[in-house]
């Protein structure tokens, strides 16, 4: 769904760098390819360094193709993660977009950096103990031109993020939350519902971060203030994989939502 | 002319093969290769673009990605850097895009240690690389040069590493040719590739093959890389009127070996001191020639068959080992050739120095044993004068 | 792309329709489109993981390749498409 976003946003001119993730799979069996950019497939963790050799040399053949390494939270917030801060450092010309199911779901749905406290994965099958690493804070300490935060249940604030990181020089970041109804253990219709769910219930922050300053978008405005947000409840109930929790657990992961706000709320100042 | 060391040889060679794309990791032996590079390009004398990553393994990555997208690549390693990559390598090379890499050979931890070993680069056979090794600055300088036609071959089309010893050739300094920038654009054609990443005309590289699909893209580098062979024969050849060096137009090289009744078989910069023992006991009577082999992959059984088959015993010295069976050089000579004197002597690991009485030594005992009959099995040779050992430097090769 | 030697294979794909085969058989249910409620918002099209909605003078599905998942019936904001079972 979002891979179809990055399409409609960023035009013909691109070049697609897809690391080892549902997305190699997706791309269907050689000698077809269902995607219409030019495809590198490569292993885990070097999205980003082939994304830097890539964009000088096509900088050499005077070419202004874009650049987008399509990477998994798995590859984004484990393996790859000495690779992606490491092209950040280097402020690389290219668009990295880490597309969030929560978990490594193309082996079947075990647990990654970046699953939430409290989450059932075939790893963590009495739920996560550790909270979701919050890889947009760290990718801002970075200092980088442009960050953005997204998720599939608002499409047009999707392609506008891409659409202006399009135009930016430097190193952009941007994190989709894809919901995978497989994985988060709901019906597949309801993919775009629990996508707005998640911003709705402040759980899924929409950001964007440019020059040194955070700007929460339209979609989020009402978080800043915990009156306004809906409850959590709405966006854990409906998928099954948070269906064991305790209340301690619900507890712990409004706490998890309200520091994530004071933090941003932090920021904007 | 120049008076340079061999990481030197190999930076001057990457500038005058106009490479688009470095990207660099320092490692002991290697670094003094990309510092050389960084120089150049800042007092503009280099035009690539260095890439200055976190790993060896995105050192590799941005190479590659530089190189599909349609650029001549190169980036240089050493022992842990060399399997940190191990990964990107196997990918470039199933890739089919060329690249050339250079590896200061040192030894693999644990524990950690310095100096030069082959055992990294040889470790990397398996994988579809091309791989040479140089013995002498001229040489590595020469290979590199020569890797970038070769690699972009189209009868080949793999990416190719160039191995010289860490230290002992990489920190040299011996009497380089340097050859103008004019003489290496007439060598070296502009950059082909089997396919480029354009958004023009979109093609994907990797998504799923099917099995049997599979088999026949691995079968195919075979088939490439057994075709290198004349590939390799005929850049050499070209190759020789630059340098005047003759020895190119052949993949490995001989050294008073056709009328010598024993042969010994070794590759890297310590050819040199046996070359110099191998004159000393001539001297004294045994009949003693060398085989250098230059090229692990493509393996030329032609050649090797053809230059050994009729010596009464073969010794050959590795430089490196595989654990519990026996140096790469003695395991692939054995399999090309069936020859029931053919013994190996394991020895220079960890940087272990070997001198010219080394050498001595151990081809005199060999020769000792052939003439029993007893040339045969896996020994491993300590020098005597274990810490007082002299650097010697490599010589040039004249028949 | 260099073909002169016939043993040279290199791993590429070229982007075709049906990389997957035919999904259209993986249905369990199918989106059936009501004409008459259809406001052509195309808020279908846009989420369609599959591409196999299509806008033209009418909005129709590419059954060939449709999965089936029902993510148009849920947010067509008209309710025009329902998800009917495959005989």
């Amino acid at each position: 769904m979002a891979m179809r976003m990055v399409g409609m946003a960023l035009g013909n001119d691109v070049a697609l760098i897809v690391i080892a993730g549902c997305s190699s799979v997706i791309q269907g069996l050689a000698p077809k390819n269902s995607y219409n950019f030019p495809v590198l497939n490569i292993a885990f963790a070097a999205g980003p360094p082939a994304a830097s050799g890539m964009w000088r040399a096509y900088r050499q053949r005077n070419k202004n193709t874009t650049v987008v390494v399509w990477a998994g939270d798995g590859g984004t917030a484990d393996i790859g993660f000495a690779s992606l801060s490491g092209a950040a450092e280097r402020n690389e010309n290219f668009i990295y977009i880490c597309v969030d199911n929560e978990a490594y779901m193309n082996s079947g749905g075990q647990r990654s950096g970046s699953t939430p406290f409290g989450a059932y994965t075939s790893t963590t099958p009495e739920g996560k103990k550790e909270n979701k690493k919050e890889i947009m804070f760290i990718m801002m300490d970075h200092n980088i031109p442009y960050l953005a935060t997204a998720s599939v249940g608002y499409p047009h604030d999707f392609v506008n993020k891409l659409r202006k990181a399009k135009q930016i020089f430097g190193f952009k970041y941007v994190q989709v939350l894809a919901p995978d109804p497989y994985g988060w253990m709901f019906d597949p219709s309801k993919t775009v519902e629990v996508g707005k769910l998640a911003v709705q219930t402040c759980y899924w922050p929409l950001i964007e971060y440019e020059n040194g300053k955070l700007i929460v978008s339209p979609e989020s405005l009402h978080c800043l203030e915990k009156s306004t947000r809906r409850p959590l409840k709405d966006f854990l109930q409906i998928q099954g994989r948070f269906k064991r929790i305790t209340e301690n657990e619900y507890k712990a992961l409004e706490n998890y939502v309200d520091s994530m706000w004071d933090k941003i709320k932090k920021l904007i100042e | 002319m120049k008076i340079i060391s061999g990481n030197e040889a190999v930076a001057l060679a990457v500038k005058l093969a106009r490479v688009g794309v470095v990207g660099i990791y320092p490692i002991t032996p290697q670094t003094s290769i990309i510092e050389k590079l960084a120089e150049m390009k800042a007092n503009g004398e280099l035009g690539a673009d260095i890439v200055r990553v976190e790993s060896e393994h995105a050192a590799m990555a941005s190479t590659f990605g530089a190189a599909i997208a349609g650029v001549r690549a190169f980036t240089a390693t050493a022992s842990q850097g060399l399997l940190y990559m191990h990964e990107m390598t196997w990918w470039v090379a199933g890739s089919r895009v060329p690249v050339v890499m250079v590896v200061a050979t040192r030894a693999v931890g644990a524990p950690w240690n310095i100096w030069d070993e082959n055992t990294d680069f040889m470790s990397e056979r398996d994988s579809g690389w091309l791989m040479t090794f140089a013995s002498n600055p001229q040489e590595a300088l020469d290979l590199t040069l020569q890797a970038f036609r070769i690699s972009e071959d189209e009868r080949v089309y793999l990416p190719m590493m160039v191995g010289m010893d860490g230290f002992i050739l990489s920190h040299m300094k011996t009497n380089v040719i340097i050859p103008s920038q004019d003489e290496v654009d007439l060598f070296l054609p502009p950059r082909k590739q089997p396919f480029v990443l354009d958004s023009e005309s979109p093609v994907g590289m990797g998504n799923i093959f099917p099995p049997i699909e599979y088999m026949k893209l691995r079968h195919s580098i075979h088939e490439a890389i057994v075709h290198s062979e004349e590939v390799i024969r005929e850049v050499g050849t070209e190759y020789q009127k630059i340098t005047g060096i003759n020895n190119y137009s052949t993949l490995n090289v001989k050294y008073k070996l056709d009328d010598a009744d024993y042969a010994v078989v070794l590759m890297g910069a310590w050819a040199g001191d046996a070359m110099e023992a191998i004159d000393e006991l001539r001297k004294q009577g045994l009949s003693v020639g060398l085989y250098r082999i230059r090229y692990i992959r493509p393996w030329s059984e032609e050649e090797i068959t053809s230059a050994l088959k009729d010596k009464k015993a073969i010794l050959v010295i590795d430089r490196a080992t595989s654990m519990g069976r026996g140096g790469p050089l003695y395991l692939e000579l054995k399999s090309t050739l069936h020859h029931e004197q053919m013994c190996d002597v394991v020895s220079g690991l960890g940087g272990v120095l070997l001198n010219k009485g080394d050498f001595k030594e151990i081809i005199s005992r060999f020769v000792e044993r052939a003439k029993q009959g007893n040339a045969k099995g896996v020994t491993w040779y300590y020098p005597k004068g274990g810490e007082k050992v002299e650097l010697r430097s490599p010589r040039y090769v004249e028949e | 792309m260099n073909l002169q030697y016939d043993y040279q294979y290199f791993p590429i794909s070229i982007p075709d329709k049906g990389a997957g085969g035919k999904t259209g058989n993986w249905r369990v249910v199918k989106p059936v489109i009501s004409k008459e409620k259809c406001i052509q918002c195309k808020a279908c099209y846009l989420w369609c993981p599959e591409s196999t909605i299509h806008i033209d003078n009418g909005v129709y599905v590419d059954y060939e390749y449709c999965k089936g998942c029902g993510v148009c019936a849920s947010v067509c904001p008209v309710k025009a498409i329902s998800m009917v079972m495959e005989q």
